[in-house]
């Protein structure tokens, strides 16, 4: 072991060196493998290097570098640990200063013969020339480097041979040393050395497990210390059976047996483990008296498995996802509607109050809306000369203006009012004109006069309304 | 007279080909057969047919699928992750179904080894559908302008229902608030369901950065079932996601995987 453990860093040192430069030289993979010839399954040491040729105007990042450790490209090789170790170290190329990355890796060999591994990888580096940063990619590989893989010995091969290569030992422990018929007893393997247990299953008994069911459990591994200098790992490899005897009477479990190949002395070893004592009994369980309190006692119910969710029988109203209504126009509009039916009877209310606090206002919209329909009329009435008829409208008519402006209803205007009221507002003329004019509409409508319209009447009554449009307005108080 | 009866024929063979689909789903998961379950209930959302049962029946067969795999039954990956996305779009259909509810927690249990407790906010949120929340704030809001109206034309009724007013001004308010928080957390399109197990990356890597670099991943992967909260989306499917992982609240960045094999759900808007 201790032999094993010395002749591999001088066997590196001797290692095969293949180089293969960036166009630019810049950045060089470098393989270095054992030049001895080594056996299938042998653990032996995989230095992997990148050499950079650095300066100012150039760097790697750290992180590009292990997260791109290189891989090998041709088939042959299995690595053992899952991480490659990665170390940096100094040297000189040509006199140049470079800097070395190592990524070691502990590997063993899967296929016999004169093999040609090649490795590559990918590699960003910053380029800081010129003064604008830029990011060069490089695409390294090693050239082809032999590794001679030869066959383990056909010569002194045990039966039980199962591939391992290294050097080993074998501990067993039972779990206990009395067991029931059928009842479990654990049995732990465990080998541990330096050399690949990945892929070694378990020792077995020379005659199998006779008289026993083996229930086998997951083996687990692990790696515990790596000489880094040789890249070789003491692993542990851990192997747990339930064994479960079908006979009563003592017996025994029987030894494990296990065999490896050791390159050093170039032999087979053969490790038997001690056979465990183990007791097996089969009698009926002692009968026991029942305390009265348990005679009542209902066995808990065994936990039932899991029953499968009732589904719903009905599958409702299949339809097409629509879009939620707050998506959709129609619904955004609709809430648009009483919005609006709400602003409209606003706005009437609003008017609404305005007009009734009005009357006045009101009064004087309604004669002007009423002069203006019966202007027309008049004139044509004129024009009919029906004196009966021109004469009550007109009167009528000046009834209601003089009401409004008065503010007293049109029923109230006789000649007393009209004296009285109006003497000192209207002016003399236009109170002349208007005295003229209910002579002549009394005499038309209720004398023996004239049937006959004077030409001059519509003017005189136009005169008369715009004289009355001058006088000043009665106000609402609001 | 056929011109007018053709199309409601057609549409009665569609529908009573939609029913007879999920009935075959039905009678495969009282078989157990839920993988062929799960294919009957899938033809109804390929053409394009939704509801609260169809999306229940589908992961109450995804969730039998996890349910077998743990206990060695069956094999194959685990389906939680699509359980929990249909439970949850039963949900938005049907959210005061208990049964729904308890089923999403149970698949829940199994992805975080407990239940995780949902926040008051979506508690509340999710009490109505998002169209029962429009449709209250609308009533509320058009009797509210109603009796505004009606105030208007006949200022004498507005001592009757003067107390109301107020209410159902609030209620309009409050309840037009809810649907549009209901809108962005329902489907806004922010959330996910991890459907397969997915590294988590302190930053979105760069095309040149493949194979991803085991520094910059998280050494836990997102697992089947986990729910994001998607915080920002790039157009390179890089998602930035934040999300609880049984008792802790993780954040980082997720790939979207390929359309033919996805790795994440996003819940439709």
């Amino acid at each position: 072991m201790m032999l094993l453990k010395r002749a591999i860093p001088s066997l590196l040192l001797l290692a095969h060196a293949a180089l293969q430069a960036a166009p630019d030289g810049i950045v060089q993979l470098k393989a270095v493998l054992p030049t001895r010839p080594v056996f299938r399954g042998e653990m032996f040491a995989v230095d992997l290097q990148i050499h950079f040729l650095a300066n100012r105007d150039r760097r790697i990042d750290f992180n590009e570098l292990r997260n791109h450790p290189p891989r090998a490209r041709t088939e042959g090789i299995r690595f053992l640990i899952n991480r490659p170790y990665f170390s940096e170290s100094r040297g000189t190329i040509g006199g140049r200063p470079v800097a070395i990355y190592h990524y070691k890796r502990a590997a063993v060999a899967t296929r016999t013969g004169k093999l040609e591994l090649e490795f590559n990888t990918e590699l960003l580096v910053q380029d800081f020339t010129g003064g604008i940063p830029k990011k060069i990619k490089y695409e390294l590989a090693s050239g082809p480097i032999p590794l001679d893989v030869r066959p383990l010995p056909v010569e002194g091969r045990p039966a039980h041979f199962t591939g391992a290569v290294g050097q080993f030992e074998l501990i067993v422990q039972a779990e206990k040393q009395r067991v029931r018929v059928n009842n479990p007893v654990e049995l732990m393997a465990t080998l541990q050395g330096t050399g690949a247990l990945d892929t070694v299953p378990m020792p077995a008994p020379d005659n199998g497990w006779e008289g026993f069911r083996v229930d086998r459990l997951t083996p687990r591994l692990s790696v515990g210390t790596i000489d880094l200098e040789a890249m070789t790992a003491y692993s542990t490899k851990q192997f747990r059976v339930n064994l479960l005897p079908r006979r009563a009477g003592t017996s025994g479990i029987p030894p494990l047996q296990f065999s490896f190949f050791t390159p050093s002395p170039r032999q087979y070893q053969e490790l038997t483990s001690a056979r465990l004592p183990l007791v097996v009994h089969g009698d009926a369980p002692v009968e026991s008296t029942v305390p009265e309190s348990a005679v009542n006692m209902t066995a808990a119910p065994e936990s039932e498995p899991e029953k499968p969710y009732a589904q719903w029988s009905h599958p409702g109203p299949l339809v097409a996802p629509a879009p939620p209504l707050l998506t959709q126009t129609w619904f955004l509009a609709a809430q648009s509607l009483p919005m609006a039916a709400w602003l409209i009877a606003l706005t009437w209310r609003k008017r609404r109050d305005y007009y009734d606090a009005r009357p006045r206002l009101v009064r004087r919209l309604r004669v002007e809306k009423i002069l203006r329909k019966a202007t027309p009329r008049l004139e044509k009435l004129a024009l009919g000369d029906n004196a009966a008829e021109f004469y009550a409208q007109a009167t009528g008519l000046l009834r209601e203006r003089i009401g409004e402006r008065l503010d007293i209803p049109a029923g109230g205007i006789t000649e007393a009012v009209l004296r009285d009221e109006w003497s000192e507002r209207l002016p003399r003329e236009a109170a002349q004109k208007l005295d003229a004019f209910f002579a002549t509409a009394n005499a038309v409508r209720f004398g023996a006069g004239t049937r006959s319209i004077p030409e001059t009447a519509p003017t005189q009554l136009h005169e008369i309304l715009s004289a009355l449009d001058q006088l000043e307005a009665p106000v609402d108080d609001v | 007279m056929f011109k007018t009866l053709l199309p409601i024929l057609l549409a009665a063979t569609v529908l009573a080909g939609n029913e007879e689909s999920f009935q075959k789903g039905n009678r495969a998961y009282a078989l157990g057969q839920y993988e062929n379950a799960i294919t009957h209930y899938r033809q109804l959302i390929k053409v394009n047919r939704t509801s609260a049962a169809l999306h229940y029946n589908l992961a109450n067969a995804h969730h039998q699928v996890s349910r077998d795999r743990d206990h060695g039954t069956a094999l194959g990956a685990s389906q939680l992750g699509q359980a929990i996305y249909h439970y949850r779009l039963a949900r938005r259909l049907s959210p005061r179904s208990q049964v729904v509810t308890d089923h999403l927690q149970q698949a829940r249990e199994r992805v975080h080894g407990q239940p995780p407790r949902e926040s008051a906010s979506r508690v509340l949120l999710g009490f109505l559908t998002l169209n029962e929340w429009a449709a209250l704030a609308s009533v509320c809001l058009t009797a509210w302008l109603g009796l505004m109206t009606a105030g208007c034309i006949r200022p004498a009724w507005k001592s009757t229902w003067r107390p109301w007013l107020p209410m159902l001004g609030g209620g309009a308010l409050g309840f037009s608030l809810l649907a549009v928080l209901a809108w962005s957390v329902q489907f806004a399109g922010n959330e996910a369901v991890a459907i397969r197990e997915t590294p988590v990356y302190k930053r979105p890597l760069e095309p040149s950065e493949v194979p991803p670099g085991i520094d910059h991943a998280d050494p836990d992967p997102l697992r089947d079932g986990i729910e994001l909260d998607i915080l920002e989306r790039r157009e390179d499917d890089w998602l930035r996601v934040a999300f609880a992982d049984g008792v802790l609240q993780r954040s980082g960045w997720v790939r979207m995987g390929p359309e033919r094999r996805p790795n994440l759900l996003l819940f439709p808007r």
